[in-house]
């Protein structure tokens, strides 16, 4: 490395040329879910085969591109503190798009549509062409390396600068002073890091005997077994890409604030208890399967509920205590952050209720469940992101940007109301139509609800459109920072 | 019941959120120091953090008990109901007696019986499948997963006779929305 200069422009150019892709690609991926929802709402007829092509795509784009972007962000904020590759930044990103154009292929033009956790045996079926199997398996094997070369080199990057202990903050439990500061945002994508490390590589193994069975149709696997892996690395993923955007959160107020936000041992105990209940959360996913022993379900409820504990105690009292009488200006960033983690606990609450046995056989595999990760995500996960995106760009198109924002949050919790309501009523998800049902009430309010949240869906793509042009406004400007520093 | 409770917790805890949210953000403009805010803060997340220990210990003990497994129950069901998923169809029955030699309770026609405790004993022969079983009003009453290779002991009474639906609640891939059938309860 030459000079600090050349560093901070590399990362800026990759955390740019990511934020980019993001904004593109998640755009594409939102109208594929307005088409889900149209197909649904019987307003136009989308062909089960193709529905489901685009169910799977959707929800496999989402859940990894919202990962990546949520990497992408902690990468940069990160390296103010270590320093993580740049060069593998780059070559990850070749990576997933090659893994992102085959999964296109696989699910667009193969009909490739097992859903987005592709449950055991169901890929397998011969209702999609076999190539179409082995294209979807490599690609988010494609996917998964890039993931864990990128989690492996962050977990590298900061062993190397606070040591494996100092990275979990346990210096902060011992007594006296702590000489080396460790970073709130340094503290969280460690444990998130390690979560993704060891869960990515159960997805791999899982991949691995995926591709043995494409080669080798004979074979057979156990589908509890597999289902379970499956979810240790989906749920996981999921879960540690919220903690990515919380970790922004972390970062990016104090700064808008002019409050500190400081690693301490209340802090350190609560993300520590994380690492250990993100890696049991998961077992809720199975409560239906009643074969799984019972210890592991008990325990599935009593993560999940415990799971309130640090995200609420720590992490939303220390944003009440960032901004509560701060004198912050309302500007784009504080509050979409704020919002953001708003939309975090929504889902989280509903999540904690679908994540009650007694509730999940009522609920599991209705559209409570898109309900809840929706909200997270894309009110909560989303809104954090949108705020990163516009501070690195040094966007300042203040009033386009918060009418967007409030766009959004109209358009959003109105389409997620729909999801809540049709989960109330027992509508099933991943029904590419409802009027085979033979049930009135669930064709009836699966159809209506649907179409209601077209209209929704279609506010909140409006407000979209209003925050890219308030963020690209500012690329130009951007860029030519960034290359004349180079 | 369950389905109101969940809803007005969800409904409630919502707008509690959203009237903190709101409350934050329109209290940030006089300026108080960080050190007064904080203590402040932290006096009021000691209290909440011991409310929140609380509701967490009463939820867990409230629900855990009531966990639907069949392992866990103390009763024996009168009746047993195989029931076979396939993409994209469902084979249920007959109804057998649950005893050393089960005997076919009822002739080919599937009749469940009324008031009865019955175990229906799930499984998949290609993929995953879920067994959800909804009322005449339209609402899922309980469910399963069918799994290749494992059977799932569901254990439900019905306490209304009528026309039941069976719908699968796992996709299965191209015909999943089709894979329906009913069950008669007298």
């Amino acid at each position: 490395m030459t000079n600090a200069t050349e560093q901070s422009s590399r990362v800026r150019f990759w955390a740019g040329a990511y934020s980019i892709t993001v904004l593109i690609v998640f755009l594409v991926l939102v109208l594929l879910g307005l088409v889900m929802r149209i197909g649904q709402s019987g307003i136009a007829a989308v062909p089960p085969d193709l529905f489901y092509a685009i169910m799977t795509l959707h929800g496999l784009g989402m859940a990894g591109l919202l990962y990546t972007a949520g990497y992408a962000a902690i990468w940069y904020l990160s390296s103010k503190y270590v320093r993580p590759s740049v060069g593998l930044m780059g070559f990850n990103l070749a990576l997933i798009l090659l893994g992102v154009v085959g999964l296109i292929v696989a699910t667009l033009i193969g009909r490739f549509g097992p859903g987005w956790y592709m449950l055991y045996p169901l890929p397998f079926m011969p209702t999609w062409p076999t190539w179409s199997i082995g294209l979807a398996v490599v690609s988010v094997m494609l996917l998964g390396v890039a993931w864990l070369l990128g989690q492996l080199d962050l977990l590298r990057a900061i062993a190397g600068r606070f040591g494996l202990s100092g990275m979990l903050g346990w210096q902060y439990l011992r007594k006296g002073e702590t000489e080396d500061e460790l970073p709130p945002v340094v503290l969280i994508v460690a444990i998130s890091m390690i979560a993704g490390a060891v869960t990515t590589i159960v997805g791999a193994v899982m991949l691995m005997l995926y591709i043995a069975q494409w080669l080798a149709p004979e074979l057979q696997f156990d589908a509890l077994l597999m289902k379970n892996a499956v979810f240790l690395f989906g749920h996981t993923l999921v879960n540690i890409t919220m903690y990515c955007g919380v970790a922004v959160v972390y970062e990016l107020l104090p700064t808008y604030s002019g409050r500190p936000w400081k690693t301490n041992p209340i802090v350190v105990i609560s993300w520590n208890f994380v690492l250990l209940l993100v890696l049991l959360a998961f077992l809720h996913h199975l409560y239906m399967d009643f074969v799984q022993p019972v210890a592991l379900q008990v325990a599935g409820q009593i993560a999940s509920f415990l799971s309130a504990v640090p995200a609420t105690v720590v992490t939303v009292f220390g944003v009440m205590t960032q901004v509560y009488r701060s004198g912050i200006r309302w500007t784009f960033v504080p509050l979409s952050m704020v919002l953001g983690v708003m939309g975090w606990i929504v889902g989280g609450l509903a999540a904690i209720v679908d994540s009650t046995i007694v509730v999940n056989i009522l609920f599991h595999n209705t559209l409570w469940v898109p309900a809840h990760f929706h909200t997270y995500f894309l009110v909560g996960f989303v809104f954090m992101l949108f705020g990163f995106i516009y501070h690195f760009l040094g966007s300042q198109a203040e009033h386009t940007a918060k009418f967007s924002l409030g766009t959004m949050i109209l358009g959003g919790y109105g389409f997620l109301l729909m999801f809540y309501l049709a989960g109330l009523e027992s509508v099933p998800r991943r029904f590419a139509d409802y009027t085979a049902t033979g049930i009135d009430s669930v064709t009836r309010f699966g159809e209506m609800t649907a179409m209601v949240a077209v209209a929704f869906i279609t506010v909140f793509l409006i407000g979209m459109l209003i925050y890219y042009s308030a963020v690209f406004r500012s690329l130009g400007a951007w860029y030519s920072k960034v290359s004349t520093e180079n | 019941m369950i389905i109101v409770f969940a809803g007005l917790v969800t409904l409630v805890g919502t707008i509690a959120i959203f009237l903190i949210t709101s409350w934050v953000i329109s209290n940030a403009r006089s300026v108080e120091s960080a050190e007064t805010v904080a203590t402040g803060l932290y006096r009021i997340r000691q209290r909440y953090f011991l409310v929140l220990t609380v509701v967490i210990i009463f939820m867990l003990l409230l629900t855990l008990p009531a966990l639907p497994y069949t392992n866990l129950a103390s009763k024996e069901p009168e009746f047993i109901v195989p029931v076979s998923a396939r993409i994209w169809s469902w084979e249920i029955g007959p109804v057998q007696t649950n005893s050393k030699n089960p005997q076919q309770a009822r002739n080919d026609t599937l009749i469940l019986p009324l008031g009865k405790a019955i175990e229906f004993q799930v499984t998949a022969v290609d993929v995953n499948h879920g067994f959800g079983i909804y009322d005449e009003t339209g609402q899922l009453i309980a469910q399963t997963q069918a799994m290749p290779g494992y059977v799932n002991k569901l254990v439900h009474t019905f306490a209304e006779p009528g026309t039941y639906h069976v719908l699968c609640m796992e996709y299965c891939g191209l015909a999943h929305h089709n894979m329906v059938t009913t069950m008669l309860v007298e």
